[in-house]
């Protein structure tokens, strides 16, 4: 009675072992998810920007520290992409050559400032595409599929964090905000302005009296 | 040596009348380029207000400066850039990102219609920290600015700002304050801290001479659910 339970438990595993096998290579084959691709795209374009950002950066810079923060930016999303390029080769990813048209305009519109205003919209612009690049790869860590993607993203985060970190420690807090130059929004008069007026109508109206009265004197 | 003009018998009536007429051009003048005062945005006395009395900038119990980690499992939620705050009554306003690097005032969009978020602070989406937005009440070339509205915000209004990931992040208005410029809380400026949204503009009496305000405008509020 013994030999049908051996060969039913042989069959169950293998049974177990073939699923196994089974779900293990679905796992390496399956194509990426679209949350992948959709980071792997977003991460690609983004490199090529501070790729693009940090040469201007060490062209144009005004301050060493921008200048030095754009060599590193250079170096390490060159870096980065050199392994995201190799992994979407592998997996069939289709790149784009280019950064986003947001993203070119706004390589355009710093890339045509000089001096302090290169430095202050560098700096800003570079915050910001650092922030949405790890927001999103933080959400590819967290909603991604593909080991290999969610590697990629696990890779580049404490990078993106540690340029953001290097970043935020540049604008000063301001000490002031002018926030309004034209006035039209003043719409109650000032009491100088009432009292000017009061005091013109008062002249005016004495200094017609005064030569009323002396044409008719005359 | 005098100059006497025939037909001008009475120098004193003429400066009188023509004293008058100076003012009265001058205060017309005054009047076309708006040389008066915004409409007061007085502290609100909202029994739910987050920051009560004087205190603009009370932040909550400041917390000690997060150490810096290098895995990205025990980092902490980093929001991305916000692109445009819903106010109501009034048509989505795109926000950029502003900075203030060596320079002591605040940069502000050109455009009035736009506002402008401050890169050194927090994000809708951070973990901690102020939210800044600044936006113009008017501008000498652009008009009334996307901010005007805020002199009279009502507390406990909602609004709704949306980041470059298209997620929308809801505040409650719990304060609205004017202060003189020189009272501007440097607290305002932080990253630690309850996550909070302030919005600021200008008020108060307009130097038609200076073109400027004397005092900010400043708004608060707080991350809500519905």
């Amino acid at each position: 009675m013994s030999r049908p339970l051996t060969v039913v438990r042989a069959l169950a595993i293998a049974l177990a072992g073939l699923v196994l096998m089974a779900m293990g290579v679905g796992a390496a084959s399956a194509a990426p998810s679209s949350q992948d691709t959709t980071w792997m795209v977003a991460a690609h374009q983004s490199n090529l920007t501070e790729i693009a950002a940090g040469k201007a950066a060490q062209d144009k810079a005004s301050s060493q520290d921008i200048k030095d923060l754009g060599a590193m930016f250079v170096q390490m999303h060159t870096a980065l992409d050199a392994d995201l390029t190799a992994a979407a080769k592998n997996l069939g990813v289709a790149l784009p050559d280019a950064p986003s048209a947001a993203q070119q305009a706004t390589l355009a519109s710093v890339g045509a400032k000089s001096g302090a205003a290169f430095d202050s919209a560098w700096v800003s612009s570079q915050i910001a595409g650092h922030r949405d690049t790890l927001a999103a790869t933080q959400k590819e860590i967290s909603s991604g599929s593909d080991p290999t993607v969610v590697g990629l993203a696990k890779a580049a985060s404490p990078v993106v964090q540690q340029h953001l970190s290097s970043l935020l420690a540049l604008p000063q807090a301001p000490s002031s905000v002018q926030a309004g130059t034209g006035g039209q929004a003043a719409t109650e008069p000032a009491p100088v302005l009432l009292a000017l007026t009061v005091v013109g109508a008062l002249l005016l109206a004495t200094g017609s009296l005064l030569l009323k009265r002396r044409r008719q004197l005359a | 040596m005098r100059a006497s003009r025939p037909g001008r018998r009475d120098p004193l009536g003429w400066v009188v009348a023509g004293l008058g007429a100076v003012c009265l051009a001058g205060a017309g003048a005054l009047w076309a380029v708006g040389f008066g005062t915004a409409a007061d945005a007085v502290p609100m006395p909202s029994p739910g207000a987050h920051h009560p009395g004087p205190a603009v900038a009370a932040p909550a119990a400041p917390r000690p400066q997060a150490p810096a980690v290098a895995d990205p499992a025990f980092l902490p939620s980093v929001g991305a850039t916000p692109v445009t705050i819903q106010l109501p009554g009034a048509a989505s306003v795109p926000i950029r990102p502003v900075g203030a690097v060596r320079s002591t005032g605040m940069e502000l969009p050109d455009d009035p219609k736009q506002v402008g978020w401050w890169v050194g602070g927090s994000a809708p989406g951070d973990a901690t920290g102020t939210t800044v937005l600044v936006g113009h009440l008017d501008s000498v070339t652009g008009g009334l600015g996307a901010f005007a509205a805020l002199l009279d915000l009502p507390s406990g209004v909602r609004l709704t700002i949306t980041d470059s990931a298209g997620a929308p992040h809801a505040y409650r208005v719990t304060s609205r304050q004017q202060l003189a410029k020189t009272d501007l809380p440097a607290s305002l400026f932080t990253r630690d801290g309850a996550p909070r949204l302030v919005l600021i503009t200008c008020g108060g009496a307009f130097d038609h001479l200076r073109h400027h305000y004397d005092d900010n405008v400043i708004v608060t509020a707080v991350p809500t659910d519905g």
